[in-house]
């Protein structure tokens, strides 16, 4: 709990504290280790047998990794501490790493007489620092550079047992030499040659294939943080962009309430003029039939769960008159069945769908002398289905599954109409489908389940209660 | 991956230059002008007095020689002045070895001072000293060249690895206090000169 709280370079000298001391400390805990292995060596020596030189040599690189090692980690991480709170740079960093860790191992050496070995230790040391190049201490790295430096420093530790190095000056140490020397003796300094060989290859073997999975393990870390990252912000991008088509939306209402609204106001100043009561009460049923209007929409737009029972009809005349007049180089056809069933949708927002896929088909690329747009309208099972087919040059294969994901684009469009269109179809309770071939165009299918067992006091009654 | 293949042939090359080195290094001429084979004849008498100064492990090694050329000896590596009671001859295993004198509770001053009383006992008694080195020129330091100064000083016979003579100083000893030196190749050539001092 009180380690959570603490800052990373309070949490690093922290841990140095506690390393240090139990450098310091290790050697006093473990003299009877020591002195087991001397023991070792003198059994060795007189009885000839050199599974006890082997038994002394595992101890003693045991012995060496563990205590190098605790200097190592105290050492890498008041570096830690250095790094972060003074930034200072890798060089001196480097040096100050190599000049602590020597210090506190003559430290010690000279505290509880304990032999340490200046060549191998250093060499492991520069490996180990070389292993550690370019890599952040970030969560878990104290725990991978211990693994790692335990192996090295047994790896290297065990190069001081073996007579063929000796005169590179490793294993000059009492306990290395002493099992050199009795080695020699009993004839097993082949056998020390070969088993430092198999100790010392498969422990730095391990060390260097652990640093290359630990920096493999860093790097994909890094790329899923970085995935991560841009995946929100393109989902803050399309937040963004779903809010901007909502406020689109609204455009568009305040735009189709101005119809009713221009009703209301006409009405209103021939209830100034006239004097005959029979037009007054028409006008008067217009103005209120207008205001209905308003409040559906309104409602419709408000409140997404909110459904009015619309006829085919109704939703034809509401897509005409959403058809371009003007662009003489358009065609569009509307077909439908004289006997259709009614549906129960919210209507301003379906319209709104279904215009956003003529919009689509209008807009759609063609290689013809003119676009045509054909709108089918058929009764179709126990339901309705709306059928808009362009002659555009339709979509590529391999692109058709991307066209409902937010923000996909061919680059006409904004890339939200049909994703939003869809959202609304399905919460509509109806389904859509897009069929395209390839340079020869497009349709998409509309089906919504016919309206059963509703009139409209019902409807009107539930809306009330939604609103 | 060519510049790989041929880092990694580089490096075979490299550990193969340093075993050929190793071996070649090994058969270097270990001659030295004062050094003898072994004695023309016997000086030491049984029984024998193993000790150590310095307390290393290669005490246990001329105990097993000498074990294997059937000289009746007593092993104490921390042999006292009472200790020499029946001994003629006193084999002084020098090496000096921090464990070792810590895993006997003792400094190096004690042991500096256990070996100097002892060689004045012997001295007086005229019994003959010996000085086997078995450390080569690693365990060369400060204190091991006191302990063989001192035993040197006062033996007849010194025998240790060419190794350790590297700097001429056991050589120089030899001269110095005008004691036959043997110097052999390793460890397991020992046998032979110390049985000379025997037989």
């Amino acid at each position: 709990m009180l380690l959570d709280k603490m800052n990373t370079e309070k949490k690093s000298v922290l841990w140095a504290a506690i390393l240090l001391i139990a450098s310091l400390t290790f050697p006093k805990l473990a003299e009877n280790v020591w002195f087991d292995i001397i023991v070792k060596i003198r059994e060795a020596a007189v009885t000839g047998d050199s599974g006890h030189l082997v038994l002394a040599s595992a101890f003693s690189s045991f012995l060496f990794a563990i205590s190098n090692s605790l200097i190592f980690l105290s050492v890498s991480q008041v570096m830690v501490f250095f790094k972060k709170k003074h930034k200072l740079a890798s060089v001196i960093l480097f040096v100050l790493k190599i000049g602590s860790f020597i210090a506190i191992n003559a430290i010690i050496t000279k505290i509880y007489s304990i032999p340490w070995e200046p060549v191998t230790t250093l060499v492991a040391l520069t490996l180990l620092l070389i292993l550690a190049k370019n890599r952040k201490a970030n969560y878990g790295y104290f725990i991978q550079e211990a693994m790692v430096s335990v192996q090295v420093f047994i790896a290297f530790q065990w190069l001081n047992i073996m007579p063929i190095f000796s005169m590179y000056y490793f294993g000059q140490s009492d306990i290395p030499l002493s099992i050199k020397i009795t080695g020699m003796y009993i004839n097993s300094t082949s056998m020390l040659n070969f088993i430092g060989f198999c100790f010392f290859l498969p422990f730095v073997f391990s060390a260097i294939l652990t640093t290359t999975l630990f920096k493999s393990h860093e790097q994909n870390i890094f790329i899923m943080r970085e995935n991560y990252q841009k995946e929100r912000e393109l989902q803050i991008m399309k937040s963004k962009a779903i809010e901007n088509r909502i406020y689109q939306e609204i455009n568009l209402l305040a735009h189709d309430l101005k119809t009713p609204l221009v009703t209301i106001r006409g009405l209103n100043s021939l209830l100034t003029m006239t004097k005959d009561e029979a037009k007054l009460e028409t006008y008067s049923h217009r103005i209120e039939g207008a205001v209905v209007k308003m409040n559906e929409m309104v409602s419709s737009f408000l409140y997404g769960s909110s459904r009015q029972l619309v006829s085919p009809e109704e939703l034809i005349n509401y897509i005409q008159a959403q058809i371009p007049m003007e662009d003489d180089k358009l065609k569009i056809e509307i077909d439908f069945d004289e006997i259709l069933p009614k549906i129960l949708v919210n209507k301003v927002r379906v319209v709104r769908a279904i215009i956003n896929f003529l919009e689509n088909a209008i807009v759609a690329p063609y290689r013809h002398a003119y676009k045509y747009i054909s709108i089918e309208v058929r009764a179709l099972g126990d339901g309705l289905k709306i059928s808009i087919t362009d002659n555009g040059i339709g979509i590529e294969p391999s692109r058709l599954p991307k066209i409902w994901e937010v923000g996909y684009s061919t680059g006409q469009t904004s890339g939200l109409g049909l994703p939003f269109a869809k959202q609304i179809i399905e919460e509509n309770e109806g389904t859509v489908a897009v069929e395209s071939e390839f340079n020869k165009g497009t349709t998409v299918t509309v089906f919504f389940p016919a309206a059963k067992g509703f009139d409209s006091d019902d409807l009107r009654r539930n809306n009330n209660e939604i609103e | 991956m060519r510049s790989k293949v041929l880092k990694v042939i580089s490096y075979v090359l490299l550990i193969v230059c340093i075993i050929w080195l190793s071996y070649n290094m090994d058969q270097r001429d270990y001659k030295r002008y004062n050094s003898i084979p072994s004695l023309p004849q016997a000086i030491g008498k049984e029984t024998v007095l193993i000790t150590s100064a310095g307390q290393s492990t290669d005490t246990y090694i001329v105990k097993d020689i000498a074990n294997r050329l059937r000289i009746h000896n007593f092993f104490m590596p921390q042999a006292l002045e009472p200790d020499l009671e029946g001994i003629n001859t006193v084999v002084f295993v020098v090496g000096f070895s921090e464990i070792g004198e810590k895993l006997h509770g003792i400094t190096f001053e004690n042991e500096k001072k256990r070996v100097d009383l002892l060689l004045k006992s012997l001295k007086k008694n005229e019994v003959t000293i010996i000085t086997v080195y078995l450390g080569g020129k690693h365990r060369r330091n400060m204190n091991t060249d006191t302990l063989l100064r001192m035993t040197c000083s006062k033996s007849q016979y010194l025998i240790a690895t060419v190794s350790a003579d590297e700097d001429y100083y056991l050589s120089n000893l030899s001269n110095e206090y005008k004691v036959p030196i043997t110097l052999v190749k390793n460890v397991k050539n020992i046998s032979e000169p110390f049985a000379s001092a025997f037989r």
